[in-house]
């Protein structure tokens, strides 16, 4: 067994009891499925708090040399002065690049828990399907566990995101 | 703002209603994973004995959640230092290090378990790139930084543009000839990075450097830093039906069983309304921009075809296309280009997931996510010891081994860079 088979073993017990706390499968289901979802909103959200802490000095470096090259370009641009615009806005460019790939690199601390709770869902709850209203196309009547999963994460993270108020520059 | 703030509202709302559905795909994915699974037993390619690997494939490789992270870090590592190159690597993990690429090709061209992994190989590339896309473009409009009419010409172009080719392509293209597209697209990266080591490109970096300082008392008196976007001039109406009618063609060509010629209609008649917009005007920091609305458009429709093809994200290309080409400002093109990515991605996720019932391995691209942001993190503290050039030059090298390497095989048969 590996390391990660291992682990997603261990942390079994632990995702699936809130699923029995109720008595009632269907409320326990809902339950279950929303503590899965806080969990990894939560968890998200403290490893890119983390991340931007660890981070820190070297996101405004390069956020500021980006804003820097852009107001010269600007500058540049109002003077009259095409072909220097041209020039710096490239600098601009490669600036924005480097501090764009970084933050994006830097984004997937907020959602690694999302298909870690996707792949334990699909481990458990594969086999069951749950009937909709209506026939969707391709789809049919049923839908697998991840569509409650979704929204309830989306859910999770808006409610997170109001609980903290924000301070300072997000930058 | 307002007007900022109701075109990203109706954005989300699009993005919504086409990513809820990808997660949906399971029971389509699953038939089409055991269709491809049953006939591979039925011709001999695969022992139902075997112990179960990629997907559940019995005898396919176990991809090891531990190397995948491994790689992931290394990837991360690249974004936080370099940049796009990041999402190549991503890319060369799938094909080669983990073993995916030579397993797919045993089976030999068109055969369905070929092309089950190759789209599944796109789509887990994708998965990394529209996830990033979506936190981007959050941080984007938090910023302020996206421009409206930009973003829907954009996107009436990347929409069209990233279900048509997954549509004309997926399940036609054998890994092999996917290898030798992706090492064309590794090269041409490679050369432009080559470009910007050699004399020439130095010299010409060194004047724009100089050109930046002349402007620089300007910058640091700052005082306009707070002026958004103003739209002087520009078609909403034509602009809104155009992107509507590329939108409805992507939505009917994934949801519809039949009239495909609908869709490629809808998608046709959106791009060519995009011609009756004409000029859109506005002014950023005080200065008036101009610019045609086909450019972007044009220009989505070839990114966001270039980018779903290779299951890699376009924002590389979005950004250095507007600046340089359509000679926008980079705030402008930045912001805004993030989340024509992002929808990019999404309607292609949807078309390889829903419409084609490609399957991905959730926990996979879990362990992987994990892996970047900690490459993200490692990124900055060993840049600063080592110089900007010479990492651009690490990357040449890389780029043209890898592109090199794949090309050849992909359209040879054999390497003629070692590994042979």
């Amino acid at each position: 067994m590996d390391f990660v088979s291992g682990f997603v073993e261990a942390i079994d017990y632990f995702l699936i009891a809130p699923y029995r706390w109720p008595g009632n499968p269907v409320i326990g289901w809902w339950t279950g499925t929303a503590v899965l979802a806080a969990w990894a909103a939560l968890l998200g959200k403290i490893t890119i708090a983390l991340v931007f802490r660890v981070n820190r000095s070297y996101i405004k470096e390069t956020v500021g040399e980006v804003d820097q090259r852009h107001t010269q370009s600007m500058n540049a641009l109002k003077a009259g002065d095409r072909a220097a615009y041209r020039a710096i806005n490239r600098l601009a460019n490669e600036a924005f690049g480097k501090s764009f790939f970084l933050q994006v690199a830097m984004a997937s601390a907020s959602l690694w828990p999302v298909p870690c709770a996707l792949a334990w869902l699909q481990i458990r709850f594969s086999s069951i399907q749950f009937p909709l209203a209506v026939d969707l196309p391709l789809v049919g009547h049923n839908v697998g566990a991840s569509f409650i999963f979704i929204p309830l994460y989306i859910l999770a993270r808006i409610m997170l995101g109001k609980v903290k108020p924000r301070k300072g520059n997000r930058e | 703002m307002k007007r900022n703030l109701k075109w990203f509202v109706c954005l989300m709302v699009v993005v919504g209603i086409l990513a809820s559905p990808l997660f949906l795909a399971t029971p389509s994915s699953a038939d089409k994973l055991s269709e491809a699974i049953e006939q591979g037993i039925t011709d001999g390619k695969i022992d139902k004995k075997a112990e179960p690997g990629f997907l559940g494939i019995p005898g396919a490789p176990k991809v090891s959640y531990i190397l995948g992270f491994l790689w992931a870090i290394w990837v991360g590592w690249i974004f936080s230092t370099v940049g796009a190159f990041g999402g190549i690597m991503a890319g060369v993990g799938h094909i080669t290090i983990f073993g995916l690429g030579d397993y797919a090709k045993d089976f030999g061209k068109g055969y369905p378990m070929n092309r089950l992994v190759t789209d599944s190989i796109r789509v887990s590339n994708q998965w990394l790139v529209g996830l990033s896309g979506l936190i981007s473009s959050t941080n984007y409009y938090r910023m302020g930084r996206l421009v409206a009419p930009l973003g829907m010409c954009l996107a009436i172009g990347g929409v069209g543009g990233s279900w048509l080719i997954p549509d004309l392509t997926a399940g036609k293209i054998s890994l092999k000839a996917y290898i030798g597209y992706f090492g064309i697209a590794v090269l041409v990266l490679g050369i432009i990075l080559f470009r910007e080591t050699t004399k020439a490109g130095q010299a010409k970096r060194k004047k724009a450097k100089e050109a930046a300082a002349a402007f620089e008392k300007e910058a640091k008196k700052g005082g306009e830093t707070t002026q958004g976007v103003k739209i002087l001039e520009g078609s909403w109406t034509l602009m809104f039906i155009a992107l509507g009618v590329v939108v409805a063609s992507a939505l009917w060509a994934n949801l519809a069983g039949g009239g495909k010629w609908l869709a490629y209609a809808l998608a046709l008649i959106g791009w060519v309304l995009t011609f009756f917009v004409g000029t859109i005007r506005f002014t950023f920091f005080g200065v008036e921009f101009k610019f045609k609305a086909y450019i972007p458009m044009l220009g989505g429709i070839f990114i966001a075809a270039l980018a779903s093809f290779l299951g890699v994200g376009g924002g590389f290309l979005y950004v250095p296309f507007l600046t340089s080409v359509a000679g926008l400002p980079m705030f402008l093109v930045a912001g805004t280009s993030g989340l024509v990515v992002l929808v990019g991605m999404i309607v292609s996720i949807f078309s390889y997931m829903v419409g084609k019932g490609v399957p991905v391995q959730w926990g996979f691209i879990g362990a992987e996510l994990v892996g970047i942001f900690i490459g993200s993190m490692i990124g900055p503290r060993t840049s600063k010891y080592i110089p900007d050039i010479w990492l651009k030059r690490l990357f040449v090298v890389l780029a043209f081994y890898v592109g090199i390497r794949y090309i050849t095989k992909g359209f040879l048969g054999y390497s003629i860079v070692p590994p042979f």
